[in-house]
């Protein structure tokens, strides 16, 4: 009995060690799992069923300044299928090709080759009423996806000034690349658990917030863009011009208030076009500004102190040398008064003021109205444009820059130098956003300089004589520069028969609100001069513009003084009216 | 006896404690049923937003207002001489 007892003692004591060993691999397992390896372990739990999801961040909405939308985005739906499965479905192939509006065959070249993919797209974001169509026909393994897309309700009348973005909504041009950053926003992430067939079944935490971007209020004006847009196009079409933009500025506020290109484009559908016609002439092409200069080259004369607006000035007969060079006019106007220089755009007379002054006075009145500098205008691709240093001018270069040429300046540029002279020679920065109050400027002249300059420019549009009298508005006094440039070609030295016809303007003269540019490039046929084909742009937009903004006028209207009409008006009699 | 009111007040704490998770975690899941639901239908109101500004932007196009109230509707821009301003 008791070895018995003794033999069952000791059977106990194996199992309770074998017990014992057995429990503590166990607890050693489970520490070693909890301590040392947890990590790792814990990453492969969750990836099980923990998912990081994206929420795509609403592009901004670019709008004008009276929050009228110019570009959009909005949700529309991509058709996706999963092969594999669609393949099993081939009798319903031409249901859903008719759907889609594909043909049968090329459905069938998406879907056969990727058979081992499990995603492809089938046609990315269509019409609302085909994702309906779609979703009606439910076919097995085709589904829908939704993506945003950028829709441009102005269509090509604001092509190059927006620019487009790409698929993935990036900005590519224009604003739409200036202010990338802001308009895009970040995506959210957030973690959920996520079951077997992808539904989400908890919100676990959200690792950061969605930020949609940020709505852009630019200083266009979509009616003025669209009337300049109409006007310019005619123009271009017209003359069977190369190309053409327009400029128009706020001339209180530093505001560009349309900005107009041709050729344009179509940005929601853009396929067909090369990438020069998405360039955004206005602000990216450099052109000589012939005579539209020479406002400037009589204001550096008259601040200076050696010309007033009646200074005499012999321009007979019609031709000057300078050094090897001739300078030339059409005609030989004789003596001219310093307006009348301007009126008749003579080359011989402001070239013979530009060399009367230091060549440093000359120079710093160019530099003053921003030539040779870029002006910060919030668009990609601006360039500086060329004003050589004074101190590196031969005699030559400072007489052709008299009137323009052997310098260069974009259409943005040569807006804002006249704003100096409509804003009592207070030059201002010029901006595409919308401002609450003025860009601040500079004085570059005096009060006196710009308005003796802008009665000369009065004289060109309002003179029995003048060049811009296709410029004129009924109602208002206008007051602008014609300009007729050969223009350079790539080999070196002017074309011939190749100009850029110009006109810059401003209205109304006695208190200027608006500002404009018109550069027509290479007009063909007789007619050429920026009198008779860039002046009549400027006439007829500004002639809807005034009536858009509600600008008072400032002329007699058929002979009639506007300030009667102002004061007290008649009503019209019954019979009048019949 | 005196002894047992600590723990039975505890136990009963933990009692408590692990019912308030457990409604907490169901009003957070309800809770978040209707965000996902709200969101949608903000998407849904998005998508309806966007389409109708479109659609109001091809409607309202100035081209084509401009057309038919030339052509159709045989409207004219005022002549500055029809215009008559009257001070506010």
């Amino acid at each position: 009995m008791r070895d018995a007892g003794q033999q069952s003692h000791f059977r106990r004591m194996v199992v309770l060690c074998f017990f014992g060993i057995a429990a503590s691999v166990l607890v050693w397992r489970a520490v070693d799992l909890q301590f040392s390896d947890r990590e790792f372990l814990q990453e492969r739990g969750d990836a099980r069923y923990l998912r990081v999801v994206e929420s795509e961040a609403h592009r901004g909405m670019i709008t004008d300044r009276n929050h009228e939308p110019l570009a959009i985005s909005t949700p529309v739906s991509s058709v996706w299928a999963n092969p594999a499965e669609l393949l099993l479905q081939r009798a319903r192939w031409p249901e859903l090709a008719k759907i889609l509006d594909l043909s049968t065959e090329h459905l069938e070249t998406m879907i056969v080759p990727r058979r081992k993919r499990e995603f492809v797209y089938l046609r990315r974001q269509v019409s609302p009423a085909m994702a309906a169509a779609v979703a009606a026909a439910d076919v097995p393994g085709v589904n829908l996806v939704d993506e945003y897309r950028r829709y441009y309700p102005a269509v090509e009348v604001t092509g190059n000034l927006l620019g487009f973005t790409n698929v993935d909504d990036r900005g590519q041009e224009g604003i739409e690349l200036a202010f990338d950053s802001t308009l895009r926003g970040t995506p959210g992430l957030s973690r959920v658990i996520r079951d077997r067939l992808g539904r989400t079944v908890e919100h676990v935490e959200r690792v950061r917030p969605v930020q949609p971007g940020r709505n852009l209020a630019l200083s266009i004006d979509r009616r003025l863009q669209y009337v300049a847009y109409r006007e310019l196009k005619k123009a271009v079409t017209e003359r069977k011009a190369v190309a053409g933009h327009m400029v128009i500025l706020d001339a209180r506020t530093g505001e560009i208030l349309a900005l107009v290109n041709q050729p344009s484009f179509n940005p929601n559908n853009r396929g067909d076009y090369k990438g020069d016609q998405f360039r955004n002439r206005a602000v990216t092409d450099l052109f000589e500004p012939g005579s539209t200069l020479k406002p400037f080259t009589v204001a550096a004369g008259i601040e200076a102190g050696l010309y007033t607006p009646t200074t005499l000035i012999e321009t007979s007969p019609g031709r000057f040398k300078v050094g090897r060079h001739v300078i030339k006019d059409i005609h030989n106007y004789g003596t001219l008064d310093v307006s009348g220089v301007i009126e008749k755009s003579s080359n011989v007379g402001t070239t013979k003021i530009a060399l009367s002054l230091e060549r440093e006075q000359f120079w710093n009145m160019l530099n003053g109205v921003g030539f040779g500098q870029i002006t910060g205008v919030e668009m990609p691709g601006e360039p500086q444009g060329r004003l050589a240093e004074w101190r590196n001018w031969r005699e030559i270069e400072w007489a052709t820059m008299a009137f323009g040429y052997g310098m260069n300046v974009t259409a943005v540029q040569l807006a804002r130098a006249y704003g100096a002279l409509a804003n009592g020679g207070i030059l201002q920065g010029v901006t595409i956003l919308k401002q609450d109050k003025p860009v601040p400027g500079v004085r570059v002249m005096s009060e006196t300089t710009a308005l003796a300059v802008r009665e000369m420019l009065r004289l060109v549009v309002d003179g029995d004589r003048g060049t811009g009298k296709a410029a004129r508005v009924k109602g208002y006094q206008v007051g602008g520069k014609t300009g007729t440039v050969h223009k350079n070609m790539a080999t070196g030295g002017y074309a011939k028969k190749e100009y850029l016809s110009l006109f810059a303007g401003l209205i109304p003269v006695s208190n200027p609100r608006l500002i404009g540019v018109v550069v027509i490039d290479g007009p063909q046929g007789d007619q050429y001069y920026g009198g008779l084909v860039a002046a009549p742009v400027f006439g007829n937009v500004m002639h809807e513009a005034v009536r858009i903004l509600n600008i008072a006028p400032d002329a007699p209207i058929d002979g009639e003084d506007p300030a009667v009409r102002l004061a007290g008006w008649v009503k019209p009699a019954a019979e009048q009216v019949q | 006896m005196k002894a047992l009111i600590a723990p039975a007040l505890l136990v009963a704490l933990i009692f408590a404690s692990a019912l308030n998770v457990v409604l907490q975690r169901y009003e957070t899941r309800s809770l978040f049923i209707e965000l996902t639901a709200l969101r949608k239908q903000k998407d849904e109101l998005d998508r309806e937003w966007g389409q109708l500004l479109l659609e109001q932007g091809t409607w309202g196009a100035h081209g084509r207002v401009e057309d038919l109230a030339r052509n159709r509707l045989d409207m004219t821009v005022p002549r500055q001489q029809d215009i008559i301003r009257v001070h506010l």
